[in-house]
């Protein structure tokens, strides 16, 4: 019996040691944040309808805390690859509800060139995009005379990749309203994409003007209040254009919004004084 | 021709069943056999209260019963009662009832004809240490037993609670397959079983969530807890309405003897408990009452704040007449707090349980009758502290009877049971693709079972149980228990069960949110189709004088699980789906009880997968996500129990050591400006915290050893002083509960926690 009791000590003493040495090794460190995947989240257009342009840079792993925010530990630089010239662009703190934004500004941007935005970390990391801004399209509109019946082209050309997106309508546009893009975006959108083995495919659109868009029913042209059509137009870098009106989310994706892009607009004028429709 | 339908076929079998349970059960008197019986109650002769899990043993009056076996046998139940069927009429026989701790009691008996015999035996306590006789005296135990675990008071109360008492909640997480969400919620998942898969029994009264928001406690503590018996899967015929697991708990009675008082104190909670003779010998009644005051005390203790509060009030009422056991039991219980500290989201939940079971088995019926009458209200809510958003709740009121009987040679259990439900509920946001709602269903259940042994060494039990709602067409579930006994003693045993189960209501929360218990319990709707599982297991156990062992394997697949949708945007609204779920492992366990000494280690390993039924259950990149492991997917778990009895002091150990589960990581903390649109420059842009791949990573390993050291002082004028000191979290591991999205703050589970408690009482 008495050898049996000893047994069971030993036994017990094993596992106890068993326990111990568990409870030194056992590794109890807990990484809530992914650190393998993604670095910033970077949202920027360069729209080279503005003299500064901003482009925000969050650090992905940094909590909403002033203390976390305070700083960005990174350099963004935006590249133009056709002149070789770079500039460093500057970081425009701001705060809101106690968090720090940290927003690159960006001197003016020119037409049709390749720019790559480098934002690197301290510890050499480095986070890559690249666009290349959209050409000043041409335009061109045909016949030279236009009444409420004839079918009437107008082109975009002088294209360099990239979507197009327009509107056709009898209102005009202000492109300097802040909330011009969200009005457009409430409009009757159509989207050109030149095909991709010829990106410098023109924007070629026929329309009657009796026929177009908000057209009353009518007699007569002279019975349009109206003589001028607008065609107003965003012409967005590749990709930028895809990325905005994506529908399906996607984590990766959606925390980088870079590219480039101007809005324009034109008038196309047409006789309304005479012939019936 | 005609093509059968065979949904609408199986409809009206179920139908045909259910009435010729419900016909035989009010005719069955008339066309049994009249035979002998011998009915035992058997009672301890300490409190006059029943003795379970006696063993009742017939020999011939010359007999040797040393080293032969028994003609007859049976093993009392939770009323102390058991009954033996086939002596002969006009013949001698001996009858013994022994039980561990009492005295042998040993008679002489002989039947009359027709004779329907009811004895009341009452044992004395053996004063002295427990032998190895006492103990071999044992053997004629239940068998069958894969899937089950019998938990005792002395069980419990081995586990280092702080209080005076054990808990059984404590219990529960240290055996295998039980897993719990950290230290606060209240939630257990069994085998791969989600929390409102499991059902709780009192009595054969349910209660839908009697763990208090402290997962160190229940509603049960050891001093009220008769036996539990924890159905892990495989259950029979008897219980439906949940497809994973069924605790069932079996409350003493009051003492029917004396006056028994004792107030307690700790810093966790205090209690009072009274029990007593109402009538000596025949009725009793029993109240215990609790409430935390943790949150009062943590501060100077560990020095944070534990946010949290919960009491309960049980009474209940004993009757032990002739031909007859009634118990009426009430149970209150509260719980309120924070679940996930510091985030302003309070949960609340309230269980009330009244109801009465009853045992008769008076010489008019051929076989004893069981009934069961009760009523179920649960209300579980969320909110901030100064508003509800969102409510769930349950009323129930039933009426369950059992009955047993004999045809061609075969013994049957049979029931059935009547239900009128109310479902309510009340959401803000959370839920995005549930409305509010209340419904009344009536669930009708029945069930038979029946028992054959074709040879000494092989039990086979199936059985079946259906369940028809007011909105369901009604259930298919078939159960089948098999154990052989190589030996043809209880020594060795290899079992299996399993069986088909359903249940009739979804319980649906938002499992991404470690924080949040708030659940809603919701009726399965006529077109959809209900939750169910398939379990199979099977078990080898060894039983030794001193020790037992056993080994088990397990499957379970489920089906149509109420699952969050996966959305990458860490959203308070959720969406549901349906997941089909499975879940595989085994578990080892030995223990070791001789004198003083008591040990146990148990070891589980499990696997539970989720996987889509149709669509997908969101996204996180392009792809869907179709499979995923939940987030009580622990894949091993390691339990130790220590106890030791020595100069009057009582000394006990848990240690528990799991891996981690699945959680997932934050993908980034984001200010989207939806550009161009929005400009950085004018534009805070829109607050986002991302996930990354759901449950993609492991919570680091858990492991918390607690120690108790317990004394009781008495004094020679009725009064005694029971002690506890003890430690929870001894060598202040810092397991984590979870982390908060918006600070990256690491939450961990309780540190260090030292108790002194106290229980003063008279006799």
């Amino acid at each position: 019996m008495k050898s049996c009791n000893i047994q069971i000590e030993t036994t017990v003493r094993n596992v106890l040691s068993l326990v111990f040495f568990f409870t030194l090794s056992c590794d109890n460190s807990l990484e809530p944040v992914d650190k393998n995947l993604g670095s910033y989240s970077v949202y920027g257009v360069l729209d080279l309808n503005n003299n500064k342009n901003y482009i925000r840079v969050r650090d992905l792993k940094a909590p909403f805390t002033v203390e976390a925010t305070k700083e960005i530990d990174t350099s963004v630089v935006l590249e133009d690859l056709d002149s070789g010239s770079s500039q460093i662009l500057r970081n425009t703190r701001t705060q809101y509800k106690g968090v720090f934004q940290h927003n690159f500004e960006v001197d003016e941007v020119v037409p049709n060139t390749e720019y790559r935005l480098k934002i690197e970390k301290s510890d050499g990391r480095l986070l890559e995009l690249q666009t290349k801004t959209p050409s000043l399209a041409v335009k061109s509109i045909t016949p030279e005379a236009r009444n409420c019946k004839t079918p009437i082209t107008f082109e975009l050309s002088n294209l360099n990749g990239g979507s197009i997106e327009y509107v056709l309508s009898s209102r005009r546009m202000n492109l300097d309203e802040p909330l011009f893009f969200e009005a457009f975006y409430k409009e009757n959108i159509r989207v050109f994409k030149p095909d991709e083995n010829n990106p410098q495919e023109p924007l070629s659109v026929t329309f009657v003007p009796g026929d177009g868009p908000g057209t009353p029913d009518f007699e007569e042209c002279r019975e349009l209040n109206f003589s001028k059509y607008y065609v107003t137009f965003i012409y967005y870098s590749k990709g930028l254009q895809e990325n905005i009106s994506r529908s399906e989310f996607d984590v990766l994706e959606s925390t980088i919004r870079f590219g480039a892009l101007y809005a324009d607009q034109f008038a196309i004028e047409f006789d309304t004084t005479m012939g019936a429709k | 021709m005609k093509r059968w339908d065979i949904k609408s076929l199986k409809g009206k079998l179920i139908k045909v069943y259910i009435f010729a349970i419900i016909f035989g059960f009010f005719s069955v008197n008339s066309l049994a056999q009249q035979n002998q019986v011998l009915r035992l109650v058997v009672i301890s002769e300490e409190d006059g209260t029943p003795l379970p899990g006696t063993n009742a043993l017939i020999y011939n009056i010359d007999q040797n019963q040393e080293e032969t076996d028994p003609l007859f046998y049976c093993v009392t139940d939770k009323d102390g009662f058991c009954e033996i069927r086939g002596l002969e009429s006009q013949k001698e026989y001996i009858l013994k009832v022994t039980f561990v701790g009492f005295k042998i009691f040993s008679e002489t008996i002989k039947l009359e004809e027709e004779e329907r015999r009811i004895s009341r035996i009452v044992l004395k306590p053996e004063i002295g240490e427990i032998n190895e006789v006492t103990v071999e005296r044992q053997r004629y135990i239940t068998t069958g037993e894969v899937a089950i675990r019998r938990i005792s008071s002395d069980d419990v109360r081995r586990i280092p609670t702080p209080g005076v008492d054990g808990d059984l909640a404590s219990y529960l997480q240290t055996v295998p397959g039980v897993i719990s969400n950290g230290d606060r919620g209240g939630d257990l998942f069994i085998r791969g079983g989600t929390p409102d898969q499991n059902q709780t029994l009192v009595d054969n009264l349910q209660i839908i969530k009697p763990f208090h928001i402290s997962n160190l406690f229940s509603a049960f503590p050891d001093e009220i807890i008769q036996s539990v018996d924890l159905y892990a899967g495989g259950f029979g015929a008897e219980y439906s309405g949940a497809t994973s697991a069924v605790i069932d708990v079996n409350l003493r009675p009051g003492n029917m003897r004396e006056y028994k008082a004792n107030i307690s104190a700790s810093p966790y909670l205090g209690s009072f408990f009274f029990e007593g003779p109402i009538k000596k010998d025949k009725q009793s009644l029993l109240i215990l009452g609790r409430q935390s005051t943790i949150d009062r005390f943590s501060k100077s203790i560990i020095g944070e704040d534990i946010n949290i509060e919960f009491s309960d009030i049980l009474a209940r009422y004993s009757i032990q007449g002739d031909n007859i056991t009634c118990n009426v039991t009430g149970i209150r219980t509260y719980d309120t707090g924070e679940i996930a500290p510091n985030r302003g989201i309070n949960s609340t939940w309230k269980n009330t349980v009244l109801g009465t079971r009853c045992l008769g088995f008076d010489g008019l019926y051929n076989f004893p009758v069981e009934f069961t009458i009760g009523y179920t209200n649960y209300e579980n809510k969320e909110g901030t502290k100064s508003a509800n958003q969102r409510l769930s709740s349950v009323n129930k009121l039933y009426f369950n009877t059992d009955r047993k009987d004999e045809i061609l040679g075969l013994k049957f259990n049979y029931g059935f049971g009547i239900s009128f439900n109310n479902y309510k509920t009340i959401l803000s946001e959370r839920f995005t693709s549930i409305d509010s709602f209340e419904r009344h269903i009536t669930v009708v259940k029945v069930y038979t079972a029946t028992e054959w042994e074709p040879t000494k060494k092989l039990k086979i039990q199936p059985g079946f149980a259906t369940q028809i709602g007011s909105s369901n067409a009604g259930s298919f579930e078939p159960r089948l228990r098999i154990s052989f006994r190589p030996d043809e003693t209880n020594k060795k045993e290899i079992s299996f069960a399993g069986g088909r189960y359903t249940q009739l209501l979804s319980g649906i929360n938002d499992e991404r949110d470690i924080g949040t218990v708030f659940t809603i319990l919701k009726p399965v709707k006529i077109e959809e189709t209900l939750p169910s599982a398939i379990h199979g297991i099977i078990g080898y156990q060894q039983r030794g004088d001193f020790f037992k062992f056993n080994i088990e394997g397990y499957v379970k697949k489920h089906k149509n699980i109420s699952v969050s949708k996966w959305t990458p945007e860490a959203k308070t609204a959720i969406e549901t789906a349906l997941a089909d779920g499975l879940t595989f492992g085994f578990d080892i366990n030995t223990r070791f009880n001789k004198g003083a000494l008591f040990t146990s280690i148990s070891y589980g390993w499990s696997k539970v997968n989720y996987e889509a039924t149709s669509g997908d259950l969101g996204a996180w990149i392009q792809e869907s996500i179709f499979s995923y492991s939940p987030v009580h997917d622990q894949r091993h778990k390691l339990n130790i129990i220590a106890s030791y009895d020595f100069l009057g002091i009582s000394l006990n150990t848990s240690w528990e050591f799991g891996t981690g589960k699945p959680y997932t990581q934050i993908f980034g903390f984001d200010e989207n400006v939806s550009g161009p649109a929005e400009n950085p420059i004018n534009d805070p842009g829109k607050t986002r915290i991302l996930y990354s791949r759901p449950y993609g990573e492991r919570l680091p390993y858990y492991h918390r050893l607690d120690v108790s050291l317990g004394r009781v002082f008495s004094t020679p004028n009725f009064w005694s002083l029971e002690t506890e000191v003890g430690v929870i979290n001894v060598y202040d591991r810092n397991n984590v509960f979870n982390f908060d999205l918006t600070t990256l703050q690491r939450v961990d589970q309780t540190p260090l926690l030292p108790y002194l408690s106290f229980k003063l009482q008279v006799n």
